[in-house]
C-alpha cells in the first residue's frame, strides 16, 4: 500500500483573475462562466497517484486583490508552492505578481513559485505579452505558463508542477 | 447506550449538557486538542464539521479531521508553546456548490494560559450569515471594478478608432475633392461652350454631371465639417452680418439646381438689413444646407418659400417646401445624426441633407440660436431658425 502524503499549495492573485476557476477545473473538471468572488479561504483537495506515494494536494484558494491582508498572508504558512495568477486581458493584474511572490517567500522562503497567465482562450483580448511574463517570472525566480480554466489548457500542468515540488 | 433518568444526572453531566445547548444555540463547536495535536474531547456537534463524518474523532490528529490544519502544524505548536497567543483561520469556505457555501472561523487558543501543557481549545464558529452578506458586498464592488476597467478599455479603443476615422476621412476627402473640382469645372466649361444646335440630351447629361458633382462636393464638405465638430474643433469667428446678403449669396449658388428642376423660389424678406452677430461662413452654411434640404424634398415644378424677419431682438428665417412632408416619428429626430444612421434603410438623394440637418442644428446652437421643423404629411415641411439679433455693434 502506498504512503499517503498531504501537502498544501496556495493560489494567489488579484480579484477575478480566475483562481477559483482554475482550482475547480483541476479538482472537479468543470468550468462556470459566472464570476463569484471568493472571500476568506476555499480549500479543495485533489488526490494524485504518484509513483511511490499518494498525494493529497490541499489547494488553498485565497481572497485576492484589496482584500488580501496581513492576516491572509499568515494562511500561506506551510505551503510548498504557490500558483500566482494574472488575467492576460487585464494588465493591471500583473502588478500583483511581485507582491504575492514576496508575501509567499516571506512565510515560506523555499516554496516554489509558478506564475500563470490565465484566460489564454481570450486570444483577441489578450493585452500582456508572453515575453513580458517570461521576463517577470524569471526575475521573481519562478516558472511561467499560460493557462485557461475555460478550456483546461495547461491547468493540469500548473498543478502538477506544484505537486512535483514535494521532497520525500 | 441508555439515556440516564434525571435523577441519575451527575453535576458534570449536567454541565456538559448545558455547554452543548449553548454551543448549538450560538452555532459554535469545539474540540480539545492535546500537546500531540490529537483530539481528546469535543462538543456533540463537532462531528458535523469533520469532512469524513463516519470516522472516529477522539484520538485522531486534528490534521486528519480538518484539512484546514494541514501545513498549520507549526502555527499550532507556536500556540502550544506560548510563542503565539492564537491561531485563527477566518472564513473557511465549505460546501461544493456556490449557493450552499458555509463559512467557518477556526480559532485555536491555549486551554489554560497558565498551564500550556493542558493543550489547546479549538473553537469553530459558523459565520455563514455575516459572510454571505460580506460576499455580496465584495461581489458588487468587484463587478463594478471590472465594469470600470471594461469601460475604460472600450473608451480607449473608441478614441483610437475615432482618430483613425478622422485620418481616413481627411485623406479620402482631400483625395476626392481634387478630381471632383476638375469634373465640375470642365463640365461647367463644356456646358457654356456648347454649340447652339447641340443634341438636347447632351445638355441634360452635362447638367446631371454638374448637379451630381455639386451634391458630392456638398456631401464631402459635410463629412469634413461633421468630423471637425465631433473632434471639438468648432470655433466661431463672429462679425456683424446681414442675413439678406447671405440669402442672396446662397441663392446664387443653388440657382443652377433650382432652374434645372423648374422649382419656383419665392423670397420674402424685409428691405432693411437683418443684422446678426454671427460667423459669416457658418451662417452661409446654415442657410445653404436648409435651402439645399428644401430642394431635395421638393418635387419638380413645385415651390420653395424663403421668409425672414426681425422680432424681439431675434432674426428669424423660415424655409418652406411643397414636398411630401415628413412623418411624425421622423420629425421627432430629424436633427439627430444617429437616428439617421440607424433608421435610414433607403439611400436616397436626401441622405446627404439629413447629415446636413444635424450640422445645421450644431451650428445654430453654437450661435445661441434654435432650429425647429414642422410638417404635415403630404403638405410639405417648414424649417425655422431663430438667431440673436446684433445689437449695439454686436
Amino acid at each position: 500500500m502506498k504512503r499517503i502524503i498531504q501537502k498544501k499549495v496556495c493560489l494567489l492573485g488579484d480579484f477575478a483573475v480566475g483562481k477559483t476557476s482554475l482550482t475547480r477545473k483541476f479538482v472537479e473538471g468543470r468550468f462556470d462562466d459566472r464570476y463569484l468572488s471568493t472571500i476568506g479561504i476555499k480549500i479543495s483537495r485533489k488526490r494524485l497517484e504518484m509513483d511511490t506515494y499518494t498525494l493529497n494536494l490541499l489547494i488553498w484558494d485565497l481572497v485576492g486583490g484589496a482584500n488580501f491582508s496581513k492576516s491572509s498572508a499568515k494562511h500561506l504558512h506551510g505551503a510548498i508552492a504557490a500558483l500566482i495568477v494574472c488575467d492576460l486581458t487585464r494588465p493591471e493584474t500583473l502588478d500583483g505578481y511581485k507582491f504575492y511572490a514576496e508575501q509567499m517567500r516571506a512565510v515560506n522562503p523555499n516554496a516554489a513559485l509558478i506564475f500563470a497567465g490565465n484566460k489564454s482562450d481570450l486570444v483577441d483580448e489578450r493585452l500582456i505579452s508572453d515575453e513580458k511574463l517570461q521576463i517577470i517570472s524569471k526575475q521573481l525566480n519562478g516558472s511561467y505558463l499560460d493557462t485557461s480554466a475555460k478550456t483546461g489548457f495547461q491547468v493540469e500542468t500548473a498543478f502538477h508542477w506544484m505537486a512535483e515540488q514535494i521532497e520525500i | 447506550m441508555t439515556t440516564p433518568s434525571p435523577a441519575e444526572f451527575t453535576p458534570a453531566m449536567l454541565a456538559a449538557s448545558a455547554t452543548n445547548v449553548m454551543v448549538m444555540a450560538h452555532r459554535i463547536a469545539y474540540a480539545q486538542i492535546n500537546s500531540d495535536l490529537m483530539v481528546v474531547q469535543t462538543s456533540s456537534n463537532f462531528s458535523m464539521v469533520v469532512e469524513q463524518q463516519d470516522t472516529t474523532i477522539i484520538g485522531q490528529p486534528i490534521t486528519a479531521l480538518l484539512w484546514e490544519f494541514v501545513g498549520a502544524e507549526e502555527l499550532l505548536q507556536d500556540v502550544l508553546h506560548g510563542r503565539s497567543p492564537s491561531c485563527h483561520l477566518e472564513q473557511i469556505n465549505r460546501g461544493k456548490t456556490d449557493d450552499k457555501q458555509v463559512y467557518l472561523d477556526f480559532l485555536v487558543v491555549p486551554l489554560n494560559k497558565q498551564h500550556l501543557d493542558q493543550g489547546l481549545l479549538l473553537l469553530i464558529e459558523d459565520r455563514t450569515k455575516s459572510s454571505r452578506l460580506q460576499q455580496t458586498i465584495i461581489q458588487d464592488r468587484n463587478e463594478s471594478r471590472l465594469l470600470q476597467h471594461q469601460i475604460a478599455r472600450v473608451n480607449k479603443e473608441l478614441r483610437r478608432l475615432n482618430q483613425l476615422k478622422s485620418l481616413f476621412l481627411f485623406i479620402s476627402a482631400h483625395d476626392l475633392r481634387t478630381p471632383l473640382t476638375s469634373i465640375n469645372g470642365y463640365a461647367t466649361l463644356v456646358s457654356k461652350r456648347l454649340p447652339t444646335a447641340v443634341d438636347p440630351s447632351i445638355i441634360r447629361y452635362l447638367e446631371v454631371i454638374i448637379s451630381e458633382s455639386n451634391r458630392m462636393g456638398h456631401l464631402i464638405n459635410n463629412f469634413i465639417n461633421l468630423d471637425h465638430v465631433e473632434q471639438g474643433g468648432l470655433t466661431l469667428q463672429p462679425e456683424v452680418c446681414d442675413l439678406n446678403s447671405v440669402i442672396e449669396e446662397v441663392v446664387n449658388v443653388v440657382e443652377f439646381d433650382i432652374n434645372n428642376r423648374h422649382i419656383v423660389l419665392d423670397i420674402e424678406t424685409p428691405d432693411s438689413p437683418m443684422r446678426l452677430w454671427a460667423d459669416r461662413d457658418k451662417l452661409f452654411y446654415i442657410v445653404y444646407n436648409l435651402l439645399n434640404n428644401a430642394l431635395q424634398r421638393t418635387p419638380q415644378n413645385r415651390r420653395i418659400l424663403v421668409q425672414a424677419g426681425v422680432a424681439n431682438e431675434t432674426v428669424w428665417l423660415q424655409i418652406q417646401n411643397d414636398g411630401n412632408g415628413i412623418t411624425e416619428e421622423r420629425l421627432k429626430s430629424i436633427f439627430n445624426l444617429y437616428y439617421h444612421q440607424t433608421k435610414a434603410t433607403t439611400r436616397s438623394r436626401r441622405e446627404g441633407s439629413e447629415l446636413s440637418l444635424y450640422m445645421v442644428k450644431m451650428l445654430v446652437n453654437a450661435h445661441q440660436g434654435d432650429v425647429e421643423a414642422s410638417s404635415k404629411h403630404g403638405k410639405g415641411s417648414v424649417f425655422t431658425v431663430i438667431l440673436p439679433q446684433a445689437l449695439d455693434g454686436k
